[in-house]
């Protein structure tokens, strides 16, 4: 799941990619308005965490502008101003949440998962698969009555792809959402990271979950 | 609870009440004392004329040569007046007929020549008597050995009549006087209801406005117009007090709302920092350490201390003190500071501060402007800008003018320039700005009587003057045109 970061502050840019990283997004960051606005127009991203006051481009500009321009990315407002009035500015101008600061990184990591699971049109916070069970609140993920582990960036590929589950999601799209720019042109990362996904929600005696549709990507579903 | 209008009411109606029973007091007194005198007058003179009727014949008989027709009041038994006559040995010579056998008192003290007294009358009667003590004339018939022989014996009359008319008169008088009295005070105990009732419905306006006051909002005003000229001074005092309220509380609001908006960001910054560092202990790179802790308390630091400063200024109660400051030699000493900054963005630096200049003024504030001028200049000069800072002065003001090259600011930036958190870019660029250096520079520049404004001299000059009012100079050694001191470089 990828996340576009608009926020001026150096110091709070560098805690928030490494806390968002470590949850397994994929994070780009910006530290003006005008770049943050110039990124936020590129397709890809599932969340857009903004803060307002932001140099050249203030944040509601740049909120305002991507709604004008039928943007439909999800997007926090992070911000200093915590009056009714502000809120209620940053709402009305297309925002899908308002956080204030100062505020505990559990909650802007459960409010961004609830705004991801908002870009895949789900809810709910359980995923089922067959017999395998996603639960996005927890992190958790068993198949057989027994938890799998999961490497943080492992679950965020499982997770994306439960929540597309039954779509075949390309490789490209992978790529985009869960690897950003880390990802080398031609490489076989994803390849790689969906072999051994495949083999950890595939224990013995049970049938696989993932499966490749050859050119074209990968589906997650249970097939009869 | 003692309310000043029942007061006023007890109080002006006692008052009246008083005044009209010494009035009817007084006045009944008058009455009584003409009426009293007017008797006693015709008493007297009764008494008279009886005295003039009197004589003493040859034999020593004494006779009242009176008739009944001249002098009706005493005869018969129904007349009103009455006379007795007793002879030096106290036995009674000759009493009018409308006394019949009674005798009259002989007075209260009959040492005296005459007196004038009252007394009742044995059916009780009132009756006022007057008493006198006279030689009877002789009968000029009689010859004069007899006269020599009986001359000096004296004999007493007293005539009474009665003053049940009076008594009757002054009763009704007494009456018409308490009665009317009543009524009086009756209307006067309305009157001084409606009129006290009147006369204090400022004082109720006023009372209703005072309860009427916030404490939290004291945005309620006395009415001034048509308030009497006792209590305006009292409104306008009170209006007064409640504008420095209101005034104080919108600073305090304002202090807290803006400590409040103004820290959000450097506690987000420290929060997130500590949260990341705890959650993933492992993982903290070297952003982590104290040396970022330490910047961010600084900036909260230095937010917290401008803003206390800037409440101060506003406040009024900025305390200043007044010494000799040489400004050549400040302006000098604070530039020190971001000398190698300036040389860094490769800044051109001309300075025309040369020789001394002194002022009578609290050096600490100054320097607080001068710090702040210079900086602004240094970090909002584009890379190899110009700054130029002058000390020049004329009969009326001393100036120091701070000018820098500046991109993007427009003739409608200026009256921005001293709001507070006002900047040209709305970015937080809270570890260098926080946008309180300029305010806080015009409030010190205030408190000290002085005058800082912005102007752009060209479309990239930018230029801040500090103008010192001639007062605060005590001795003045400025070369104008001298040479610059500063940086290489410089140009005059």
């Amino acid at each position: 799941v990828k996340l576009l970061l608009i926020e001026d502050s150096q110091r709070l840019q560098t805690s928030l990619t490494r806390a968002l990283k470590k949850v397994g997004y994929s994070v780009d960051v910006s530290g003006d308005g005008e770049d943050g606005l110039w990124r936020a127009r590129q397709p890809g991203y599932d969340a857009i965490i903004l803060d307002l006051m932001l140099p050249k481009v203030d944040g509601l500009t740049i909120l305002r502008r991507l709604r004008t321009e039928g943007a439909q990315t999800h997007i926090l407002i992070l911000t200093a101003r915590d009056t009714v009035e502000d809120r209620v500015k940053g709402l009305a101008s297309g925002a899908d949440d308002y956080l204030v600061k100062p505020f505990a990184i559990d909650e802007l990591l459960a409010r961004v998962q609830a705004l991801c699971r908002r870009s895949y049109g789900s809810k709910a916070t359980d995923l089922a698969i067959g017999d395998m069970r996603v639960n996005m609140s927890t992190r958790t993920v068993m198949r057989g009555g027994r938890v799998i582990e999961l490497a943080a960036r492992e679950y965020r590929l499982l997770e994306y792809l439960a929540l597309r589950r039954g779509e075949v999601v390309s490789r490209a799209d992978i790529e985009t959402h869960i690897y950003d720019s880390e990802v080398e042109p031609m490489s076989n990362v994803v390849d790689s990271a969906i072999s051994i996904l495949r083999k950890k929600t595939t224990p013995p005696g049970f049938a696989r979950l993932i499966h490749t549709r050859r050119g074209l990507g990968y589906m997650l579903e249970a097939l009869e | 609870v003692k309310s000043i209008r029942r007061q006023l009411t007890v109080r002006l109606v006692s008052g009246c009440a008083l005044l009209w029973a010494l009035c009817g007091l007084g006045v009944y007194l008058a009455v009584r004392g003409s009426l009293i005198a007017e008797f006693d007058h015709a008493l007297l003179a009764k008494a008279q004329g009886l005295a003039a009727l009197t004589e003493r014949h040859d034999n020593g008989r004494v006779q009242v040569e009176m008739n009944n027709q001249l002098m009706p009041e005493f005869a018969g038994t129904t007349g009103a007046d009455y006379f007795e006559l007793w002879d030096d040995k106290r036995s009674p010579l000759r009493r009018s007929e409308s006394l019949g056998k009674s005798d009259l008192p002989e007075g209260v003290n009959r040492d005296l020549k005459m007196e004038i007294w009252d007394f009742s009358l044995a059916g009780g009667k009132p009756m006022r008597a007057v008493r006198m003590r006279f030689l009877p004339d002789m009968d000029e018939d009689d010859e004069g050995e007899w006269r020599a022989k009986v001359t000096n014996t004296e004999v007493s009359l007293v005539v009474a009549s009665s003053r049940a008319g009076i008594d009757h008169f002054l009763g009704i008088l007494s009456a018409i006087l308490i009665g009317s009295e009543g009524l009086v005070l009756a209307g006067t105990a309305v009157l001084a209801t409606l009129i006290v009732r009147r006369g204090l419905s400022p004082l109720v306006v006023l009372a209703e406005r005072a309860k009427a006051i916030d404490v939290k909002a004291p945005g309620t005003r006395f009415p001034t117009e048509a308030m009497p000229a006792e209590l305006l001074p009292i409104c306008l005092r009170l209006n007064d007090s409640l504008a420095r309220l209101e005034e104080s509380f919108g600073r305090e609001r304002q202090f807290s709302s803006d400590v409040a908006h103004e820290l959000r960001t450097p506690i987000a910054e420290l929060r997130a920092l500590a949260e990341v560092a705890l959650k993933w202990p492992d993982e903290a790179g070297p952003e982590h350490g104290f040396e970022t802790t330490l910047q961010i308390a600084l900036q909260m630091e230095a937010i917290v201390t401008q803003l206390l400063a800037l409440m101060r200024c506003e406040s009024g109660i900025q305390a200043t003190r007044r010494e000799p400051v040489d400004m050549a030699d400040l302006i000098r000493r604070c530039w020190l500071p971001f000398e190698a900054d300036a040389s860094a963005k490769g800044l051109e630096t001309a300075f025309d501060v040369q020789g001394s200049f002194q002022i009578e003024s609290d050096p600490t504030l100054l320097s607080g402007i001068f710090s702040n001028l210079l900086n602004n200049a240094v970090d909002y000069s584009p890379v190899g800008g110009r700054i130029e800072v002058t000390l020049s002065g004329d009969k009326e003001y001393s100036r120091v003018i701070v000018r820098n090259s500046v991109e993007d600011v427009t003739e409608s930036d200026l009256p921005n320039f001293f709001n507070r958190y006002w900047r040209k870019d709305t970015a937080r660029d809270a570890a260098v700005h926080n946008g309180l250096g300029l305010p806080l520079a015009r409030s010190f520049a205030e408190a000290l009587g002085m005058r800082l404004e912005a102007g752009l001299v060209s479309r990239d000059m930018l230029q801040l003057t500090l103008s010192v009012p001639a007062g605060c100079e005590t001795r003045a050694e400025l070369r104008p045109g001298g040479k610059l001191w500063g940086a290489p470089g410089a140009v005059s």
